[in-house]
């Protein structure tokens, strides 16, 4: 197989992008997430996760065809599937059509349930179809009378009838949106009476056993406020053989009121909540991707099918020894020369030992020679030492060195189920980005020896990927402009404070923020915009019981960007931010607010800003451009 | 023109002027334009000499900020989802519609209205001299053109609500402009995600347009892997624009088209049409742009395009 064959197979393994992937994949390369089992639960679910953690193709694992398909490849069959899925998405372009034109809120009410109605009833109409051919028989007449007399239709006596039926009111309905003020009317179906109809009917016509359906509404942020309202109305009401299963994005469930204000959809009572996050992505992520490296390896590309094998990891020692720490070490040495017992006591050492003597010295500002008696006197508690502050002295490490390609790597299985932060795409995106690279550093890839993909390629991956959901942040947001200067500046700071150890603790990556209460709340809205956005993470510091406490809320970029910055990818120690300094760097002057933040530390000069980073020198020079 | 018996050929249906006069008017031909636009180009000096001598033969509309009302001669208020009242504004003899300083909410519908009605209708476009630039980070967008957007919604009169028949089976048709980030995120908006196709406008209005556009596009190009789907269309030619649509059409037999008018004003004209003249399986994607007031300068080549009948068979 050649370079440009093994490329192709992987990127289509790996590359999110689903048009690209022949249908058939589906079921091939589906992995159950470890929460399904809660979302089969008969009760209505909320599945609540960033962009690209899997909620679509979880909820459209539930469909009736779908979960069919997996039960077949287990070998089981059509008598072995409890529950019968449907799914609609809530495309933002068309349910925005339903408000204003100089109608009133109530009217849009019922003319989106009845669109609702619609979108279901068509997608249960073709589930009936498909319980036609598998029991062999035809709905009665008199059951589709029922579906088709809520929607105020006659003369409908087969389910196909029925489907166009529900087309053509589809089209009367577009009709109707694109001028509402027309002195046509249309007849609105009654919210939730023809879906509940049709799932009744389904059930007493015995097509479909006592199996419960599944109604599957993705894409639940995009509706309006008052477009929640009525649907919570029918998750509300949703009995048995009904329920509903909602994947929404994280902050886009807005409105938990239902067409009777006073009564709310609330926990534990009316449906429960999955937040993906917090469900095993691990375990998840690391079955996706071997899943799909055993699919490579079927199709004869010589590839590790363990993830662990296919990303190759350093060593502490090996990856201080690629970064330099021979050079420190050396010049350790020769400080210490005049020294002779001392010197020959240190020489047996290893490299990425001796040179971290370099590092506690600009940390302490401490003499290098006493620093040296002290470890040889105190090994166990050099070795503690070297424990809490190895890693961030890799960062250090870096420093200085001009032109490197690399100033700190980014491998491995950890780092790589790490960085993705729970988000399935991204995830498979790194990989995706790794391969390339590794076929770009090593092109005389020859098929014989097994494909492994070097630090290097994953470290590039890393960076590449960060800079492109940086570039990207800029349009999804509402604010993506301010949002994007904000984690330039954040990344700046914190890419400073990594390289400059003397009076800091280690691996400071995350922030809360304090000052002036209207500053607070500003920067606090935009900072809840970029979470949801994937530009920061939050980890509420107390249980989010009022806006009040919500403030003290400890914010850090997305670990995606920490190859971009070149920071530390684990969630370590944290900072005090001035909220007035943080709205700063949205100003003309953002290198003042950067060197605020800092609070006076030194900033690396513009030669020695690492390539991904130089790009953006005049911003941090202060232009703000 | 080989394409269909009745499709305009750009060279017989578009002039170009420096500067137009009375002169270039035709007869009891109406012109709908805009009123206090910001930009050099929205205001020109003849649509204000008209409206102080022959104000009866001039439109002046005000859009509200929110692409729902539009105030109609500093005196009505009109919903542009009122068809009747939309007829009323059309329903002239000749109409010419200056789309320069109108948004999308304004002049589409006015278009869809007059197609229906079949008004023999022009359509004025002024190009810019320059654009103002771009205050973010080494931004993909070049130019700072947008204070806000109102967000994905459709435009009034476009509401689409059958979608595609094969979700598995669409396109999304990107026309590129300026602002890198727009195609971008309305594509993230559809799922699952459909292949992307970009129309850049070559030529340009100017000649480094095309590698700006490219540029300030290379993350949507890159992410989607679009650049060996890139098509170009001239930037100043609505029938360019229809045509290349057609084209796609044609590569993609039985597909669902996505259209993002978000590059050229005549490339999003070229849509509108398409989309006129395509409704079953065309649909418009818009995210409503605040344009920063000043965000042109200067008033370059006028272009007059006359959109012939239609539909275009």
């Amino acid at each position: 197989m050649s370079d440009i064959e093994t490329t192709s197979v992987l990127s289509v393994l790996f590359s999110d992008n689903r048009a690209e992937w022949p249908s058939e994949h589906f079921k091939e390369l589906f992995v159950e997430p470890t929460y399904l089992s809660k979302l089969e639960s008969v009760r209505p679910c909320f599945l609540v996760g960033g962009r690209g953690t899997g909620k679509t193709t979880s909820l459209q694992s539930l469909k009736y065809d779908s979960t069919y398909e997996r039960l077949i490849s287990r070998g089981l069959d059509f008598g072995d599937q409890e529950y019968l899925g449907v799914l609609v998405r809530m495309n933002k372009n068309r349910v925005r059509a339903f408000q204003g034109g100089g109608i009133d809120d109530e009217h849009w009410n019922k003319v989106f349930a009845h669109y609702f109605n619609l979108l279901v009833c068509f997608e249960l109409t073709e589930l009936g179809l498909w319980l036609e051919t598998k029991t062999g028989r035809e709905l009665r007449g008199d059951y589709i009378d029922r579906i088709s007399s809520d929607f105020g239709i006659s003369s409908v006596s087969t389910l196909s009838d029925l489907k166009n039926e529900i087309r053509k009111l589809i089209s009367e309905l577009q009709i109707y949106v694109n001028n509402p003020n027309s002195s046509s009317n249309i007849i609105l179906s009654i919210a939730e009476s023809p879906v509940r109809t049709f799932s009744e009917v389904l059930m007493e016509s015995g097509f479909a056993g006592d199996r419960v359906f599944f109604c599957c509404v993705d894409e639940y942020e995009n509706l309006l406020d008052y477009q929640q309202a009525v649907l919570n109305t029918y998750i509300k009401h949703a009995e048995p053989p009904l329920s509903y299963k909602v994947g929404v994005r994280k902050n886009g469930f807005r409105n938990r009121q239902t067409l009777d204000g006073q009564d709310l959809l609330s926990i534990p009572d009316d449906y429960a909540e999955i937040e993906i996050a917090d469900e095993g992505f691990e375990y998840f992520a690391k079955a996706v991707a071997e899943l799909r490296l055993e699919c490579a390896k079927n199709k004869g590309i010589n590839v590790p099918t363990k993830l662990n094998e296919f990303l190759v990891d350093l060593s502490f020692s090996e990856e201080a020894e690629s970064l330099g720490a021979g050079r420190i070490s050396t010049q350790v040495l020769e400080e210490l020369s005049g020294n002779e017992d001392l010197h020959l006591r240190l020489v047996d050492k290893s490299d990425s030992e001796i040179y971290f003597l370099k590092y506690w010295q600009e940390k302490t500002g401490d003499q290098l020679i006493d620093l040296a008696q002290h470890w040889i006197n105190n090994e166990r508690v050099w070795e503690t030492r070297r424990g809490n502050h190895g890693y961030a002295s890799l960062f250090w490490l870096g420093k200085g060195r001009k032109g490197a390609r690399v100033r700190k790597y980014y491998c491995g299985e950890r780092v790589f189920l790490s960085l993705p932060a729970g988000n399935i795409r991204y995830f498979l995106e790194l990989i995706d980005a790794a391969i390339n690279h590794e076929l770009e550093i090593n092109t005389g890839y020859d098929q014989l020896s097994s494909l492994g993909i070097s630090p290097m390629a994953q470290t590039l991956a890393v960076r590449d990927v960060g800079k492109r959901r940086l570039n990207q942040l800029e349009g999804l947001a509402d604010h993506g402009v301010q949002l994007k200067r904000l984690v330039l500046a954040i990344g700046k700071v914190f890419f400073e404070m990594a390289r400059e150890p003397a009076q800091r603790s280690p691996e400071v990556n995350s922030f809360v923020i304090d000052g002036d209460k209207e500053d607070v709340e500003k920067i606090r809205a935009l900072l809840i915009e970029g979470v949801g956005h994937l530009a920061f993470e939050v980890t509420p510091r107390t249980k989010a019981t009022s806006n009040l406490e919500m403030k003290d809320d400890e914010y850090r970029l997305h670990r995606i960007f920490s190859g971009f910055f070149e920071i530390s990818h684990r969630k370590k120690r944290s900072t005090k931010f001035d909220a007035t300094h943080l709205l700063g760097v949205l100003d003309s002057k953002p290198s003042k607010a950067i060197q605020q933040l800092l609070e006076g530390g030194e900033q690396v000069g513009e030669s020695d800003l690492p390539e991904q980073l130089a790009l953006f020198s005049s911003f941090y020079s202060g232009d703000g451009n | 023109m080989a394409e269909s018996s009745n499709f305009p050929d750009p060279f017989d249906h578009t002039v170009r002027f420096e500067s137009i006069g009375l002169e270039d008017i035709l007869e009891n031909e109406t012109i709908i334009v805009a009123d206090g636009s910001t930009e050099d180009r929205g205001q020109l000096p003849l649509w204000a000499s008209l409206r102080a001598s022959a104000s009866d033969q001039l439109i002046s509309l005000v859009p509200d900020i929110n692409a729902e009302t539009v105030i109609v001669n500093a005196k009505n208020t009109i919903h542009l989802r009122d068809e009747e009242q939309l007829d009323h504004i059309t329903n002239k003899e000749k109409l010419l519609i200056d789309i320069s300083g109108l948004p999308h909410s304004v002049w589409a519908p006015l278009l869809k209205s007059a197609q229906k009605q079949n008004i023999p209708t022009r359509v004025l476009y002024a190009e810019p001299e320059s654009y103002k630039p771009h205050p973010s980070p080494a931004s993909a967008t070049l130019f700072d053109l947008s204070l806000d957007f109102l967000g994905m919604a459709p435009l009034p009169g476009f509401v689409q609500l059958s979608g595609p028949p094969d979700e598995d089976k669409c396109i999304f048709v990107a026309m590129l402009g300026f602002e890198g980030n727009r195609p971008e995120r309305l594509v993230l908006q559809i799922d699952p995600v459909p292949k992307v196709i970009p129309i850049v406008g070559v030529p340009g209005f100017q000649l480094e347009y095309p590698a700006f556009t490219v540029a300030c596009n290379r993350v949507l190009l890159d992410d989607y892997r679009a650049h060996k789907e890139l098509r170009y269309a001239r930037a100043s030619c609505p029938f360019d624009a229809y045509l290349q649509l057609k084209k796609i059409h044609r590569d993609y037999p039985n597909h669902y088209m996505y259209i993002a008018p978000v590059g050229t004003k005549p490339h999003s004209l070229g849509a509108i049409l398409y989309s006129l003249n395509n409704p079953n399986n065309t649909e418009i994607l818009f995210d409503h742009p605040i344009r920063k007031a000043g965000r042109t300068k200067g008033l370059g080549v006028i272009h007059i395009y006359d959109l012939g009948k239609s539909p275009y068979v």
